[in-house]
């Protein structure tokens, strides 16, 4: 029996260790790749005396060293586990944990578990540099320090140990410093002797008392009334407090109490036979709950995950990757898009070519982001879409907003030297590129684009940039977004006037998602003129469809591609596919055999057979709030 | 456990140590090793690239060692520095003189700076330069607020003082003291007395709001804002002598570019001026004519005169501009500020009425941020095409006119083609510190040069940093450099404090 616990229970450990990894990768793979790009680490001097300004500057350094690895979203889960198994190992070491209750060790990286997966939308508003890797990390260095501390051969050694940690540690390691020392005077058996008594006498002083006079003292920029939440996350938002997210940090500190306890009762030895069973049903139970806590804090946001995977896609310019995503059934329970969903995927179909035709085949909808809080497109895809629509002015603004906010990160100063290369404001794009060419896994982008520097010529040839450049080509105006991307896209887009023909496309695009008639005719007209010589032409079959809908709802308008005729009249000599009069013939016959239905009700009743035409999106899609 | 314990204790870390110890050794020796001046090399007429640019400057006689790093391409590198026939050497690509070694370089008016550069085995050596000294002393601080180029947010901000003697800086206050997810903190518009670091003034908006004063030790918060003025003070000048210290007050807002890398427009749509009485609390606007955009208010060292940029616009009648804020963005180009000043009597606290000192408008330009040398006979501003707000203008240079013969001449040697703003000058009138983007048109870098007698500039130098390195790295911009007669003694936990107590109501006179 001690035989088959001597092995078994470690290799339980290994195995719920690789399924916790293989859970991660195979559900967060694009996610742990975003945590790096939205994270910063430079070997440099100054990026280390900027990490260690406030307490735990050291802590979270590390923490944000270890995350540039999840570029390979493999190889930094599999560091994130050997450090959790490294964890588990100092936990039975420290708790004396024998037999069974080893198995108690296990619920500490399932609440550091919970603290990655539950990330969600603060991977995108999370301050704290390094975030995904605190926890463990804290837990980390507090385990080794304490295992130190245990190692140490007499009280004395083990006191001055105790009193460097307690009065060093909170600089370097923040709040967390407060588990190592709590480690550290953990008593050896429920009744203490005096050696012990002293111990955490001093500890509980230290920790009482280094924080505020450390504040008060060298930390000119810190609150007294935070300095015991120095490293750590804040769910706060504004005025929106996420309590929610503190329970796996609740359930870490109760899962070093509870291994605490084992410990406490079988010191030096083997649990006893008749309580084997005991500690078997005891320790599995505790692992059982913990999975169910795990599993209730695992952000499974579909959309979430879509959005992230779909940015990283456009990232790789893998655009039909873009509209996989967005039909994908399998990410997750369907729902409907988020706008930046939907905005992303008519980037794709645009930059394939096949937006006129395909736009509305995809889901639509304005779902709101899955946080508690207000969501911005700002930060979530803006920067994005405002870059590869030629808006480097407003991506590069919001770049230094996010960065300002947010810290600065990889996929920020990417953004910034893009948009600074492409606005031909090359000093400041070759600071950004020094910058990258530091960083472990960004050095070959960042040099790609510093020849970009001294040849200007070769981003014509780049494949991101070459659409781009068009679009980028207008004259500069004074102007503000408010927050809300998509609506200046539409605005400004719609309102625009360009001979460039993917620009002039975009002009007759978002007219035509503004349903606003006198913007589109000039535009579909001017689209027609551009394109009607060219072989094999065809007008897109939604262009068409407007057109076609337009027509017929001001039939005695003067028209704008025949002056002289009506409407009515110039319907008659455009070539309108078949297809598209029968849809709308249809789609009006099959609306008087609704006739009583409500708005609500002919939605759900349109959606089948004409969710994919325009009259679908003109009649039935209304007031879809943006963010 | 127990033997894990044991050899860990046994055989680990002893070899630890030892590794250690044996490590540190062949540290020391490699780094014992001195750069040699190469015997053959080849000699190139063009100078040598470094970083930060310090060819021909001049430098104060009580400046901190000026380090820099060589932009070359190369694989060795030596740099020889001569001053009154001694020499050192530096073999690395960063070149850090030790503070006793270069005390010992100025005490000579020059230093030759040679710098050599290995390339595929060859040695090149690049045209010498050399740096001025100046035995003309600088004051020994400067203070600057630090602050990223963002636009609407803020997060982590600073005001900060620098020794310029070597390369000591510290925290005058920060905003995180008292800033929570709940309620940040702006802080802006440091401002001395006389450089006097025991009188000073800042602002806190947002959260605890308001202006805190510090003056001989008393330290308060005064809520500035009364039913009379647009807002509380904004951009303040103390008097020379007085309890006084007069503010625009501003209503200001901000406009994107979308296809230009000035980046951003900052207007004021309305903005006066007024005094604050210190010791009353008493607030007194000086006028309220919502056409006329008074700012940057600046006092003659002499405390008789008021200067201050002005300019005149309103609103037009189109159907496009439905509020004055949206016409002015769409006119932004024709708005031009001139450059004016008012007598001003301490007996009755009245100022007289405005008297032109250049009108830039009449020459299609704006001119502002008005400042006097201290002996009063030279007024620097900055002047761009149009606006208010020059540090986002890459046309804003640097300009001196003499007030004896009103002769205006631009800064030739302080300007470049970027951004050229916020000047100051230091208490003897022989050095001025100035903002510029010249390094990247975007990050604002302290820049500081000599002034002489006769009215010349020499060629600035960037503020001297430890690590050269050091501006190339920092996402930050420098704000509002200031010269101060010595360091702030209260402690930013102080400010802190104070920033949390009730304000004091500043009333309407």
């Amino acid at each position: 029996m001690k035989t088959i616990n001597r092995f078994i229970v470690p290799l339980l450990l290994t195995v719920a260790l690789a399924i916790m990894g293989w859970l991660v990768l195979r559900t967060e793979t694009d996610v742990l790749y975003r945590l790096q790009e939205l994270s910063l680490w430079l070997p440099t001097r100054h990026f280390f005396e900027t990490s260690i300004i406030y307490p735990g500057g050291v802590l979270t350094w590390l923490s944000a060293f270890m995350t540039q690895f999840f570029y390979h979203p493999l190889l930094g889960m599999t560091l994130m586990l050997i450090c959790w198994g490294l964890i588990m190992i100092l936990l039975c070491w420290q708790f004396h944990l024998r037999g069974p209750w080893r198995l108690l060790a296990l619920l500490v990286p399932l609440a550091l578990l919970a603290c990655l997966v539950q990330t969600g939308y603060w991977l995108y508003y999370m301050k704290l540099q390094g975030h995904a890797w605190v926890p463990t990390m804290g837990v980390l260095l507090s385990c080794l320090l304490a295992i130190v501390h245990l190692l140490l051969p007499n009280r004395w050694a083990k006191l001055l140990w105790l009193l460097v940690v307690g009065l060093l540690g909170y600089p370097l390691m923040g709040a967390w410093w407060v588990l190592a020392v709590a480690l550290m005077i953990v008593p050896r058996h429920l009744r203490m002797d005096k050696a012990e008594a002293i111990n955490v006498a001093i500890g509980l002083a230290l920790v009482i008392l280094v924080p505020p006079i450390m504040v008060q003292q060298f930390y000119g920029q810190v609150q007294l009334d935070t300095a015991y939440l120095a490293a750590m996350p804040s769910f706060q938002f504004g005025q929106t407090d996420c309590n929610e997210y503190r329970y796996a940090y609740y359930a870490l500190a109760s899962a070093f109490v509870i291994c605490a306890v084992p410990g406490l009762i079988y010191r030096n030895s083997e649990p006893a036979y008749k309580e084997l069973r005991l500690s078997w049903v005891v320790s599995l139970l505790c692992i059982a709950l913990a999975c169910w806590g795990v599993t209730k804090r695992w952000e499974r946001d579909t959309n979430f995950h879509k959005e992230v995977a779909m940015n990283n896609a456009i990232e790789r310019l893998d655009w039909e990757g873009v509209l996989r995503i967005s039909l994908d059934q399998e990410m997750g329970e369907p729902m409907p898009p988020t706008r930046v969903m939907v905005m992303m995927k008519n980037l794709a179909l645009f930059r394939l070519g096949r937006i006129g035709d395909e736009m509305f085949r995809y889901p639509e909808g304005a779902e709101q982001q899955h946080a508690p809080w207000q969501v911005r497109m700002t930060q979530v895809g803006g920067k994005l879409l405002y870059y590869h629509y030629g808006k480097e002015g407003f991506c590069y603004r919001w770049c230094m907003e996010d960065g300002v906010e947010f810290g600065w990160s990889v996929d920020v100063l990417k953004y910034m030297t893009k948009t600074s290369l492409l606005t031909h404001d090359w000093e400041v794009a070759r600071k950004y590129i020094n910058i990258l060419k530091k960083t472990l896994y960004h050095k070959e982008w960042a040099e790609k684009h510093e020849a970009y520097i001294q040849h200007p010529e070769l981003m014509a040839e780049d494949e991101e940039m070459k659409p781009i450049i068009p679009m980028a080509a207008f004259p500069d105006r004074l102007d503000g977004d408010n927050t809300l991307v998509e609506m200046y896209l539409l605005k400004t887009f719609s309102s625009g006037h360009g001979a460039e023909p993917r620009y002039q496309e975009m002009t007759l695009i978002c007219a035509l998602i503004m349903k606003d008639i006198d913007l589109f005719w000039p535009r579909f007209h001017q689209y027609l003129n551009m394109h009607q010589k060219e072989e094999g032409f065809h007008v897109p079959r939604y262009y068409q469809e407007a057109a076609y809908l337009y027509s017929m709802l001001e039939p005695q308008r003067p028209s704008d591609l025949w002056p002289g005729l009506t409407n009515a009249e110039a319907l008659q000599r455009v070539p309108f596919d078949e297809s598209v009069k029968q849809s709308y013939q249809q789609f009006m016959d099959f609306n008087v055999q609704c006739g009583s239905m409500t708005e609500d009700q002919k939605r759900v009743a349109f959606l089948p057979q004409f969710g994919d035409t325009f009259y679908y999106f003109y009649f039935l899609r209304r007031n879809q709030k943006t963010n | 456990m127990n033997n894990i314990k044991r050899y860990l204790q046994k055989h680990i870390l002893p070899s630890l140590w030892r590794g250690m110890g044996v490590g540190l050794l062949l540290l020391l020796v490699a780094s014992c090793q001195k750069p040699k001046v190469p015997v053959q090399y080849a000699e190139s007429n063009r100078p040598a690239a470094i970083f930060p640019d310090y060819h021909d400057v001049t430098v104060p006689i009580n400046i901190a060692p000026l380090t820099f790093i060589i932009d070359e391409e190369g694989t060795d590198f030596v740099t020889r520095i001569t001053s009154g026939g001694r020499e050192w050497l530096y073999g690395k690509q960063e070149v850090c003189p030790k503070p006793k070694d270069w005390e010992k370089m100025k005490q000579n008016e020059r230093i030759m700076v040679e710098v050599f550069v290995a390339k595929e085995g060859k040695w090149t050596r690049l045209m010498p330069f050399a740096i001025h000294v100046s035995p003309d002393s600088i004051d020994p601080y400067i203070s600057y607020r630090i602050i990223a180029p963002s636009y609407v947010t803020y997060e982590d901000l600073t005001i900060r003082q620098r020794c310029l003697e070597n390369y000591d800086e510290s925290l005058i206050y920060g905003n995180m003291s008292n800033t929570d997810e709940k309620d940040g903190q702006c802080i802006n518009c440091h401002s001395y007395q006389q450089y006097n670091p025991n009188r000073l003034q800042f602002h806190v908006r947002q959260g605890h709001g308001g202006t805190i004063i510090a003056y001989d030790g008393k330290v308060e918060r005064v809520d500035m804002k009364t039913g009379k003025t647009v807002s509380a003070g904004v951009y303040p000048t103390w008097h020379p002598t007085e309890k006084l210290i007069a503010y625009s007050t501003n209503k200001t807002g901000q406009s994107f570019h979308t296809n230009d890398n000035q980046k951003v427009e900052v207007q004021d749509t309305y903005s006066d001026l007024m005094l604050y009485d210190v010791d009353s609390h008493k607030v007194m606007p000086l006028e309220a004519d919502t056409n006329q955009l008074d700012c940057f208010p600046f006092w003659s060292p002499d405390g008789r005169y008021l200067y201050y940029c002005s300019a005149y616009y309103e609103k037009r009648d189109t159907a496009q501009a439905t509020t004055k804020e949206f016409d002015m963005i769409l006119n932004y180009k024709s708005v031009k500020y001139s450059l004016y000043r008012r007598p001003f009597t301490l007996s009755d606290m009245s100022f007289g009425p405005r008297e032109t000192v250049y009108d830039a408008a009449a020459d299609s330009l704006s001119a502002t941020l008005p400042r006097i040398s201290p002996d009063g006979k030279w007024l620097m501003f900055t002047m761009g095409n149009h606006g208010v707000f020059h540090i986002w203008h890459a046309d804003a240079d640097l300009y001196l006119m003499n007030l004896e013969t009103n002769k205006m001449t631009p800064a030739t040697e302080l300007n470049s083609k970027d951004v050229e703003s916020y000047h100051s000058w230091s208490s003897n009138g022989r050095w001025v510190i100035f903002s510029s983007r010249r390094t990247d048109g975007n990050f604002t870098r302290p820049y500081i040069a000599h002034f002489d007698r006769q009215g010349h500039f020499t060629r600035p130098f960037e503020l001297p940093q430890r690590h050269p390195n050091y501006h190339r790295e920092l996402l930050r911009s420098y704000n509002i450099p200031e010269f101060m007669s010595g360091p702030v003694t209260i402690r930013p936990q102080q400010f802190a404090r104070e920033v949390r107590k009730d304000s004091i109501k500043a009333v309407s006179k």
